[in-house]
């Protein structure tokens, strides 16, 4: 049986593009315009995947979220306007696995759908050592980072962040969740030398780093290593 | 006509001493018969002469007529009472010496008298004023709105020195002048007009004072040319009168321009309000029109359809920035107080504007130099993306299909240069100082083929003076426009 969407949206115009798109790509979905609607068809239907839009009128989509994580790790994917970097952040650490920012096109809504299914079938599988990209190869077990056939050398630190954000490459990681898995703790000033890191971990992996191909910024929010 | 009833009445303040100075000498003289009648001695007769100077110095004004009381006194004392009687020469030369010290008596005390009396009249006089003014400022501090402080300044005015007060209001720029006339007979004012170039010639006529506010004058008070005089005598009561108005009416602007500030933040966070109301509900129906388009977009086949989706997509992409342009203009015009600025990374935010900018010109070229160090600016990250796009959009939409853009990013003491130009068709030299206008268009007769970003540029600007940052155009000598602008660091 293939995967089965639920969509949670109030605005039935936006739910039907997005419905739209995923049957073009042969999935099937669930529609849900209200919070209770969405956790009632939680309980009874066999849901593998949600697309929640965070502005609900009954429940906060946060509180969803948070309702969700308590039973299930299904991933969620949350849908937002832009100016509501904090919302977006919020969800995330309550346990989102990606964000859309309105108006976006069906190209990123797949592109973070496959990202997101390729995340929950390793899961199963056993973790990955070894990752090529065009001109990227990195063995996380030997510590070894190799750049256009040369060899370059990472700090202890950086090699732990560049490894965090491979294992979940083409996903969104919050400053919070990198400085709490890093670090061990998440102060605000640690940001600004996260910051610092990503700086240095760019200039050595990128041709140019205010055009990265690998290492993206998500301002406000956090980073994503880019794999396509 | 003014100058002769002033002599009469001079005329006859003066009869009136002098007749005052004779009846008391007459008076003396009957009594002084009377004691030598009874046969007191004589020193009780220059006694009673005295009497009547120290009278005539009370109940006259200046010691002019005291002094005039006791020679007419003596003269009375030597005809009537000295041997040899009725006559002005005396035999006994004792007599002289009494003169002497009766007169000396009677102008010491004479004088003295009447600074008594003048001192006194003053010491009334001031109280007098202390109170008027009192009055008037109590008054004057209870009224509300400079209208009602213009007709309480007339109606005091008018009170005080009990003439009629003419008002000229020539705060208002119309050629039109209001002028308020009060009657005192009548208590009423009436209003006419007056034209502005017969201002000068309308306020010769009378005493006129203007009261100004900072440096504006709001009206002159005319009074009768006689109040002019009067208030010479009386010190300087007019000077304060005119002064407690204008505290009054400098009170009533300063409440007044308050009053305006306030309705106009009220406007002003009414207008964003609505502005974001109405963007924050186009954002909805603008995503679906996208990304419905977009989709219809991969679905026809036939290519005339395709280009209509490609049409309606292209356009709501457009307005979409449009929206949001308008959305970081509420912003800026509400957060000018509270925008939250952090040190982020120069390299991070211009990665994040081209990243936007590509999925809709993905052929465009954009080039970036930046220094090899990491520099932090502190900013709102989001807002100098929108300014970087809005550049970057800028220079997509004037350049061909193909064309080169470049950012670059150089340091100099305490500042970051960010510079984006292209090889377009640049800037026309006219329009170069006026692109940054709001709404400001640069070939209004092409907005049908390239909509212009008018907006755009004007939230560029907004953002980076916000920040404390200047931004700038040229056009570059080969060709195409650069747009700069730094940011402290």
């Amino acid at each position: 049986m293939g995967p089965l969407f639920l969509i949670v949206e109030d605005d039935l115009q936006i739910s039907n593009f997005i419905r739209f798109s995923l049957d073009s790509q042969g999935y099937s979905c669930l529609e849900a315009s209200t919070g209770k609607e969405a956790l009632n068809a939680l309980a009874n239907e066999p849901v593998t995947t949600i697309i929640l839009d965070l502005g609900l009128p009954d429940i906060d989509g946060l509180e969803i979220i948070k309702q969700v994580r308590t039973f299930s790790d299904l991933p969620i994917i949350v849908v937002s306007a832009r100016d509501q970097d904090a919302e977006k952040v919020e969800a995330l650490d309550a346990g989102a696995d990606d964000y859309l920012t309105k108006p976006f096109s069906i190209k990123e809504l797949l592109a973070r759908i496959r990202v997101v299914f390729r995340h929950t079938g390793a899961q199963n599988k056993e973790v990955q050592s070894v990752y090529k990209f065009a001109d990227l190869e990195i063995d996380l077990a030997k510590h070894k980072v190799m750049v256009r056939g040369e060899e370059v050398h990472l700090t202890p630190m950086e090699f732990n962040i560049l490894a965090l954000l491979l294992k979940n490459y083409g996903k969104v990681l919050t400053h919070k969740y990198i400085l709490n898995e890093v670090w061990g703790s998440s102060l605000e000033n640690d940001v600004q030398s996260l910051r610092v890191f990503m700086a240095n971990i760019r200039r050595k992996l990128e041709e140019n780093p205010a055009q990265p191909r690998y290492i993206i910024t998500e301002v406000g929010i956090g980073y994503r290593f880019a794999d396509e | 006509m003014i100058e002769q009833s002033k002599n009469l009445v001079k005329f006859k303040f003066i009869s009136r001493q002098i007749g005052v100075v004779l009846l008391l000498t007459l008076l003396a003289t009957f009594l002084s018969f009377l004691i030598r009648h009874l046969g007191f001695t004589e020193a009780n007769i220059v006694i009673v002469y005295i009497l009547s100077v120290l009278l005539a110095s009370r109940y006259t004004r200046g010691f002019i007529y005291g002094i005039f009381s006791s020679f007419i006194a003596t003269l009375s004392f030597n005809f009537f009472f000295t041997e040899p009687v009725h006559t002005f020469t005396v035999y006994d030369k004792s007599y002289i010496f009494t003169f002497i010290i009766m007169l000396l008596a009677a102008i010491f005390s004479s004088t003295l008298t009447s600074k008594l009396i003048s001192a006194k009249e003053k010491a009334n006089a001031q109280e007098k004023q202390a109170q008027t003014l009192y009055e008037i400022t109590s008054s004057l501090a209870k009224t509300r709105g400079i209208k009602e402080v213009i007709s309480d300044s007339m109606q005091c005015l008018s009170n005080l020195f009990g003439c009629d007060v003419i008002c000229v209001i020539t705060d208002e720029g119309s050629r039109k002048l209001e002028t308020k006339t009060l009657q005192k007979n009548t208590g009423n004012t009436h209003n006419s007009e007056l034209d502005k170039d017969q201002l000068n010639e309308f306020i010769a006529q009378y005493y006129s004072e203007p009261i100004q506010v900072q440096d504006k004058k709001v009206c002159i008070i005319c009074l009768p040319q006689e109040v002019a005089d009067i208030n010479q005598e009386n010190g300087y009561l007019l000077d304060s009168v005119f002064i407690q108005i204008t505290i009054a009416m400098e009170r009533e602007y300063l409440n007044k321009e308050k009053e305006t500030a306030k309705i106009e933040t009220e406007q002003e966070r009414f207008k964003s309000n609505l502005l974001r109301a109405v963007s924050h509900d186009l954002r909805t129906p603008l995503s679906v029109i996208s990304g419905a388009s977009e989709m219809l977009l991969h679905r026809l086949d036939d290519p005339e359809d395709v280009n209509v989706a490609q049409g309606i997509y292209e356009d709501s992409i457009w307005l979409t920035r449009f929206v949001e342009n308008i959305l970081s203009l509420t912003r800026i015009q509400e957060g000018r107080l509270n925008v939250v600025t952090q040190l982020e990374a120069v390299e991070e935010v211009i990665a994040e504007a081209i990243r936007q900018v590509q999925k809709h010109a993905p052929n465009h070229n954009i080039s970036v130099t930046i220094p090899d160090e990491v520099v932090f600016v502190n900013m709102d990250s989001k807002l100098i993306v929108q300014t970087l796009i809005n550049l970057l959009d800028n220079a997509v939409k004037h350049t061909s299909p193909e064309g080169d853009i470049y950012i670059t990013v150089t340091l100099d003491s305490g500042r970051v240069w960010f510079e984006v130009s292209d090889n377009g068709t640049g800037i026309e030299e006219s329009s170069l100082d006026r692109i940054f206008d709001i709404f400001y268009l640069t070939d209004n007769h092409r907005t049908d083929a390239k909509r212009g970003m008018g907006l755009g540029l004007a939230i560029c600007k907004a953002i980076v003076n916000m920040h404390g940052g200047e931004i700038h155009a040229e056009n570059n000598t080969t060709g195409g426009a650069s747009f700069y602008f730094f940011l402290k660091r």
